[in-house]
């Protein structure tokens, strides 16, 4: 008998000793892990002992992209139904750590912006010219106000109306003229 | 991403588009789209066109033109990333990446996934072309950025403004007048002072002083009377213009189609339809009339001045540009310090609605002192962030104020130094000048003042204005639904068929793929599945509440969007998965499918949905009040209510999407029943997890991922061991408990 009802679900998780992450040949991610055999959804399964499997190429996506975007990494096959769970990416050796936050860069885009050369309000729209590490950018945001999430610790996640996203690391950090810009909407 | 700029640049894609054409030869006229990220989302400015069964894909910089030959691409598909689309394709060699491209080109990029697609099935049946299918025409590029002008968004109002015009005049006419007034007033302040406070001798004949006095106030009261008159004609009139403003939004929020509904949240319809139309009703009926008057105050006073005076004048004029300058930059960091605290407020506001209306959960879970806390650091910050403003604005108004009377003191200063005999540097050159000029131009300089700050609050008004307006343009621009074109289908036999229809909420995932379903007239058909693989969409499309983006689909073998929609929904009846009930009674709630529903009519239906019994025992009956969405009654007197409501109908086809999940096995029987007698020649469309209840369907439709998996009667699908089964083994093994 378990005394929390939280030890009834388990979850999966991926280590460096039960998944190995390679390139497909057309430079995809993959996995190939020892875990137990994945069964139909409506049955239950009787059999938990590991197996070798490849499972070609997965797919990831992080449970929390704002907090912990290199931790808690899920696992996932190609209609999102999860294998595992990945704990700390830094656990995982280099070559796999570079697979996988690869691709991981190339599913998050999310420019950080380093400084605000000018923001203006028209119509309810603001326009935003700014810095980031991808260079100079230039969007708009509709409600300006309520699409620009904060997750924590200074940290704005910037939402325009074709569902692009800009983060500022740390408002505090930034320098005063782009501060005073978004300081209205913080 | 790039908003429109005045002069609009030709597109950076453009050289790329002409090299790859150049490549491809000149009498060439491929389909082309651009991309601009790179497999590791670098920017690129790449373009792909679609040439004679081949892709080929060019970027700036890069002299080599990928070349991907459609033969070797078994399937292509639009991948959606967190901040980026990319184009995928699964060839013998397994998946491939074509291109990827930020969001804001994510409609072309869909719209071109959509053409290789077509390519690729071209490909495959050469020779026998199908006939394209209707497919949605393609949206016009987001309409975000527009570049309406001001001007152009305030034509918008003189539909609303030209009915009132008379009135609107009328007003206007007082408010010359008042003006009018304004100016004859100083005239009287200098014979006062000229003729009888400063004449040495003092006149003999008093009279006239008395009748100065009599007539300043006179007009004093005439102008008052005038303005009364004129806010009369202008509450009268802005009165109607809000309720036609009111009107036409509301009408116009009625009539969109669902899914551009669920773009916006319903407090944001709802602050359309409240403030920002109470916003234009204020800029048609004040700012436009106050304009008008202080304008023409402005005009008139500064032409009196000039004739009195223009040395003067000009002395008084010197510090109005600073003026506006200091009041524009007043209100500009105020007007940003006000929204902060308008924009905190809200917060406050949001989480006090969700607390309130979770109240259960929160005693439940016993935090109503967390929740407490939460408030209360909202509350702290608005109270510091309101202080500071405060604060600020009680400062530097009066500071302003005082500014503002500048003008007064330097024409009191260099008139005075002149009538007192000690001329200084600058001069009235009128020798002539009296105390009753001064007391005269005096005047005039405190009516100038007063147009000149209320003229410096009119860009933001304007802005406001113009914002509100922008909004409602927005939702007037929206497309409405088109529920009354077509034809007027009298009855409907119920016969339903889905010709490979796909469908998605957005164009990026499909929820339904390739549907193939024929339903016939009086079928009981039943969906079954897992949660999210579309049976209530397919449902939700049968109502044509969204339209299909690819296939037909149609309702005795016409097509759907040929059909008038209300007509045609009037025949349809729904018990959706969440039962909405309205603020009124349970009667009230029944009839609303039919609103000239006899009391008989009302009970029957109440009677066959099982609902009778549990309403009777309510102290009012069919009068028992409903509250707010229906709280006072249990999740599954709700749901008989709503199938009563479907039932009085007398719908040629009835969809019940989960309609008895929340009864009993017993009662959901009965109800399963009276409906099968009930749908003797009519066409039933049941969703349900409980695969009991189906026994008796003509034929069960399984879904599995947006497809069809299995089709057939109970029967045949136990037969056949396949998904359906299994479902139903595992539902006997829990029922076995």
């Amino acid at each position: 008998m378990s005394d929390n009802y939280l030890d009834l679900a388990e979850i999966l998780y991926l280590t460096k000793d039960n998944a190995r992450f390679y390139l497909t040949q057309n430079g995809f991610p993959a996995m190939e892990a020892v875990i137990p055999k994945r069964n139909d959804d409506l049955e239950l399964s009787a059999d938990n002992t590991p197996v070798k499997q490849d499972f070609g190429r997965v797919y990831f996506h992080r449970c929390f992209p704002f907090e912990t975007p290199n931790e808690f990494i899920s696992v996932l096959d190609k209609d999102g139904r999860e294998y595992g769970l990945i704990l700390k990416l830094s656990e995982f050796p280099e070559d796999a750590r570079k697979i996988i936050s690869d691709e991981l860069d190339r599913k998050y885009l999310c420019p950080v912006i380093k400084k605000i050369n000018s923001l203006k309000d028209k119509l309810g729209y603001s326009y935003w010219e700014v810095e980031t590490d991808m260079g100079e950018m230039t969007f708009s945001t509709h409600d300006t106000y309520r699409n620009m999430a904060k997750v924590g610790d200074g940290t704005v996640i910037v939402t325009d109306v074709d569902g692009n996203r800009y983060k500022i690391q740390n408002v505090a950090e930034l320098d005063k003229k782009s501060y005073k810009k978004i300081e209205l909407y913080l | 991403m790039r908003f429109f700029k005045k002069k609009e640049k030709p597109s950076p894609f453009e050289p790329v588009k002409t090299a790859l054409l150049k490549e491809l030869g000149e009498n060439s006229q491929p389909y082309t789209f651009n991309y601009d990220l790179s497999y590791t989302n670098q920017k690129v400015l790449g373009v792909c066109a679609l040439f004679e069964k081949k892709l080929y894909l060019k970027e700036k910089d890069n002299p080599e033109t990928r070349v991907i030959d459609l033969e070797s691409i078994n399937e292509v598909y639009f991948v959606n990333n967190w901040g980026c689309v990319s184009v995928e394709a699964k060839t013998e060699k397994g998946e491939i990446e074509i291109c990827r491209a930020e969001m804001r080109l994510s409609n072309q990029i869909r719209a071109a996934v959509k053409e290789i697609e077509n390519a690729l099935k071209e490909n495959s049946n050469e020779g026998e072309k199908e006939i394209k299918p209707k497919t949605k025409e393609n949206r016009p590029e987001n309409k975000k950025g527009k570049n309406t002008s001001k001007a152009k968004l305030f034509a918008l109002l003189v539909p609303y403004a030209k009915p009132q015009m008379k009135l609107l005049l009328l007003a206007a006419l007082c408010l010359v007048v008042v003006s009018a007034a304004n100016l004859v007033l100083p005239f009287f302040n200098k014979t006062i002072v000229d003729d009888y406070l400063t004449a040495d001798p003092f006149p003999t004949d008093k009279s006239g002083f008395f009748w100065l006095i009599g007539g300043m106030a006179l007009i004093g009261l005439f102008a008052a009377l005038i303005n009364a008159l004129r806010r009369y004609f202008v509450t009268f009139a802005s009165k109607n213009i809000l309720i036609k403003l009111r009107e036409d939004v509301y009408a116009k929020v009625q009539s969109l189609s669902l899914s551009a509904l669920n773009k916006q949240s319903a407090g944001e319809l709802i602050k359309r339809v409240s403030s920002d139309t109470d916003e234009l009703r204020e800029f048609i009926t004040w700012l436009v009339p106050e304009l008008i008057q202080h304008s023409i105050t402005l005009l008139s006073v500064a032409v009196m001045m000039l004739a009195i005076n223009w040395r003067l004048t000009v002395l008084v004029v010197i510090p109005v540009p600073f003026l506006v300058v200091m009041f524009r930059l007043i209100h500009r960091s105020n007007h940003k310090r006000y929204r902060r605290q308008w924009n905190v407020e809200s917060d406050a506001g949001t989480l006090m609605h969700d607390v309130f209306s979770g109240m259960r959960v929160v005693k439940t879970y016993g935090t109503e002192k967390r929740e407490e806390e939460r408030f209360a650091v909202a509350a702290k910050r608005i109270a510091d962030i309101s202080r500071r403003n405060e604060l600020i604005w009680n400062l530097t108004i009066p500071f302003a104020s005082f500014l503002l009377s500048f003008g007064e003191y330097a024409v009191l200063f260099f008139l005075g130094c002149e009538l007192i005999g000690d001329p200084s540097f600058i001069t009235s050159g009128n020798p002539n000048f009296t105390l009753g000029d001064l007391t005269q131009f005096l005047s005039y300089v405190a009516l100038i003042y007063q147009p000149i700050r209320w003229m410096s609050f009119v860009p933001r008004r304007i802005t406001r204005a113009a914002t509100a307006l922008s909004k409602i343009a927005e939702l007037l621009d929206e497309e409405s639904e088109i529920v009354t074109q077509g034809r007027v289908m009298e009855n409907i036999n119920g016969d339903i068929e889905f010709k490979n229809v796909s469908f998605g909420y957005n164009d990026a995932e499909y929820v339904l793929k390739n549907i193939d379903l024929k339903i016939n007239k009086g079928d009981f058909i039943g969906f079954v599945g897992r949660s999210g693989v579309g049976k209530t969409t397919a449902a939700n499309l049968i109502l044509r509440l969204y339209d299909i983006n690819d296939g037909s689909l149609t309702i005795d073998g016409v097509d759907l969007r040929d059909i008038d929609a209300h007509a045609c929904r009037s025949q349809i009846g729904v018990v959706l998965q969440e039962t909405f009930l309205f603020n009124g009674t349970i009667f009230s709630n029944i009839a609303y499918a039919k609103p000239d529903a006899t009391r008989d009519e009302v009970i029957r239906a109440a009677k066959l949905a099982n609902a009778h019994e549990f309403i009777m025992k309510q102290p009012d009956g069919y009068n028992t009040y409903v509250g707010d969405r229906g709280n006072t009654l249990s999740g599954g007197e709700k749901q008989r209510i709503a199938i009563a409501r479907a039932i009085l109908r007398n719908p040629r086809i009835l969809i019940l999407d989960e309609a008895t999940s929340s009864l009993d096995t017993e009662t959901e029987k009965q109800i399963q029943e009276a409906i099968a007698r009930l749908s003797g020649g009519r066409t039933t469309v049941a969703i349900a997890h409980r695969l009991s209840t189906l026994r008796n369907a003509t034929k069960i439709v399984v879904f599995e991922k947006g497809q069809i998996e299995e089709i057939g009667s109970h029967d045949e699908l136990m037969r056949k061991q396949g998904r359906y089964y299994r479902l139903v083994m595992a539902q006997r093994q829990v029922n076995k408990m």
